[in-house]
């Protein structure tokens, strides 16, 4: 009882829009999207977006000697020589809930061959027109049942190539009844070689067609949670406040390797901290960030100093988190935080991670050290810190681009010095860094000019890559271990863009942790 | 005779030097190339980033009554999801996601209507429209 009377609230039209009174549904062959040209071919396109089908036909634009009807534009069949309204030219309608009144439309010939005969004779040239009815359990994609019995047809008539007007009552049976119907208009004929000129289309009714459905019928979507995203497509169909996943990386995890002697160059092996990653930012149906959820697996602190590990998105204000949860802040640190969990003092929202990641990953041995970097050692088991970030989703809201991954700022705390700060290339140092610090020994930083974290042949202290991959060995050069890494970066990043891929001979796995 | 050895001569000669110009080439070592991390030199401007923020433009469009889905951006084989919203098919808006720089093509989903786009810039743009047939274009 509780799953019928779930289903049954929760039962929503696709589209509430369509539930005005009757239109009338036009194929005048005029429109193109606004932000094409109107040609023949973009309009057949803007009119197939509608769920228009053609079968047989062009568009043309008018000339001196193939003028259109009205407008600019008409509808061109091919030679009317099929006496098969199946698979002669046609024109289909979108499904439409039919309203009384009459299908009418404007047709001419191009010429006179092929005419002159009555149905069915040798020469003759005829419009059908038929509705389609609906049929869910046809294997038919198109699901198009068959035809109503009641159907129309039209000897077209001397003088051919003036513009006629049909006109045919929709049934008085079908209006209204609820069902939806396509109008098929056939335009048959024997002998000769001539075509027609077909224009302003006009079915009363209202359309009841969803184009990113197949353009089948405006169907009922089952939607737990009514909050406006079909179950089908929600992650979380029994929570209104949360609808999609959105995660970086799509699948796996992101690698960030930092050396930790900035602001002077070190060893290069990447290790001094390696942690992998994953954002999951979650967003409601008004596509609004609800909560951050993430995810970051310490793996090898090949450091001898405790460090911290903390993150921000650039341009994000503290005051859009409402708490953060999950983070691993340890005694004495040097951190002071605000009331929503964010660290204090600065401009963007900070988030720090773990304060001091040697009481994550714990030297073995006691005392500090290297961890899970010389094969030799004990390995020390990898540690996950899960954060959780609640966002105003009420004020001051968030959308994915306020939270990307361009804007995803990680960052080392230095040997619990607040201020000592390793970023990746370029990121911006948060308030809290000490700015004397910029620009001294081998780091080559120029607040001035954007410039951070660099050396003067613009190397990093840190890396981010994309998948999780294995990091160095103790003291070994990172391109050691990826075969490709150097000819990438030389290329200014134009070639080798797979370097971080485990494909064949792109790694050296002997010097590989 | 005497023109034998001559072309024995030439041909030697040939051969030597095709020789010796193969040689060289092959010997030439790349003294650009660096054996280190420390002595790479890149750009000012290289980010050192395996990901691209990728803009894709969404030009909506107006259908004959309002239609709203998922708006989908994913990897060809649809194993990878980049970005996804709740749309109103006939808003224009900038999906904004991040893209690892080995990835070339997305497929972008809204229901049904499915387009493959190759990613050759940073700013892409999607619409709902599908190409004409053949036979529509005759």
């Amino acid at each position: 009882m509780k799953i019928i009377n779930k289903i049954a609230a929760t039962l929503l039209l696709a589209s509430s829009a369509i539930l005005g009174n009757a239109q009338s549904i036009t194929l005048d062959c005029e429109s193109a999207a606004p932000f094409f040209q109107r040609t023949p071919t973009n309009n057949i396109a803007f009119d197939r977006a509608n769920c228009w089908a053609l079968g047989a036909f062009s568009y043309i634009r008018t000339t001196v000697s193939l003028p259109s009807i009205t407008g600019t534009f008409s509808a061109r069949s091919n030679s009317m020589s099929n006496e098969n309204a199946n698979s002669s030219g046609w024109i289909k309608s979108p499904w439409i809930k039919m309203a009384s009144g009459n299908i009418t439309l404007n047709i001419r010939m191009e010429g006179t061959s092929g005419t002159g005969g009555a149905l069915g004779s040798g020469s003759y040239k005829a419009i059908r027109i038929r509705l389609v009815t609906y049929d869910p359990n046809v294997i038919s994609s198109s699901k198009e049942g068959s035809f109503l019995a009641d159907s129309f047809t039209y000897l077209i008539q001397s003088p051919y190539t003036n513009v006629q007007n049909i006109s045919y009552a929709v049934p008085a049976s079908i209006v209204g009844n609820n069902n939806v119907y396509k109008v098929m208009i056939s335009f048959i004929g024997a002998g000769g070689n001539n075509r027609a000129i077909a224009d302003d289309i006009v079915i009363p009714g209202t359309y009841w067609t969803n184009p990113s459905n197949n353009c089948l019928p405006q169907a009922l979507i089952v939607d737990a949670d009514n909050d406006g995203v079909q179950d089908s497509d929600d992650a979380y169909p029994n929570d209104a406040a949360r609808a999609y996943n959105n995660v970086f990386p799509a699948s796996g995890y992101s690698t960030l390797m930092f050396e930790d002697l900035w602001p002077s160059l070190g060893d290069y092996d990447f290790n001094d901290f390696v942690v992998d990653y994953k954002l999951n930012r979650v967003t409601n149906a008004a596509n609004k960030v609800v909560e951050i959820k993430a995810e970051f697996v310490s793996r090898a602190a090949g450091a001898s100093r405790p460090n911290g590990f903390a993150f921000s998105f650039d341009g994000l204000s503290g005051s859009r988190i409402t708490s953060v949860s999950g983070n691993k802040i340890f005694t004495p640190n040097p951190h002071t935080f605000d009331a929503n969990g964010t660290e204090a003092g600065q401009t963007d929202a900070h988030f720090v991670v773990v304060s001091n990641i040697f009481k994550v990953l714990i030297p073995q041995g006691g005392g500090s050290g290297g961890v899970n970097t010389n094969p030799t050692a004990v390995r020390v088991p990898n540690d996950t810190t899960r954060m959780t970030i609640s966002f105003n989703t009420t004020t001051n809201t968030t959308s994915l681009s306020d939270v990307t991954l361009a804007k995803f700022n990680p960052y080392l705390i230095v040997n619990q010095t607040r201020g000592t700060e390793i970023h990746l290339a370029d990121k911006t140092p948060s308030a809290l860094v000490n700015s004397a610090l910029l620009g001294t020994a081998d780091d080559n930083s120029n607040a001035g000019s954007n410039r951070f974290y660099k050396t003067k042949n613009n190397l990093p202290w840190a890396i981010n890559v994309t998948s999780s991959i294995p990091y160095m060995k103790e003291t070994i050069d990172f391109t050691k271990g990826y075969n490709n890494f150097i000819d990438w970066s030389v290329s200014n990043g134009t070639t080798n863009t797979d370097w971080y891929l485990n494909l064949s001979n792109f790694r050296d796995n002997n010097n590989l942790y | 005779m005497k023109n034998l050895k001559l072309i024995a001569g030439v041909a030697l000669l040939v051969a030597a030097s095709s020789c010796t110009k193969v040689k060289d080439v092959e010997s030439t070592p790349n003294t650009n190339k660096p054996s280190n991390f420390k002595e790479i030199k890149v750009a000012d401007n290289f980010t050192w980033n395996t990901t691209n923020n990728i803009s894709l433009n969404v030009q909506g469009f107006e259908s004959i009554s309002p239609i709203r889905n998922t708006f989908i951006v994913s990897s060809e084989d649809q194993k990878e999801i980049y970005f996804a919203s709740n749309t109103l098919m006939s808003e224009s808006f900038k999906a904004d996601f991040d893209l690892p720089i080995h990835v070339k093509k997305i497929k972008v989903n809204f229901g049904t209507i499915s387009k493959v786009i190759d990613v050759n810039s940073k700013t892409i743009t999607f619409d709902y429209l599908m190409p004409a047939t053949a036979e529509e274009i005759q």
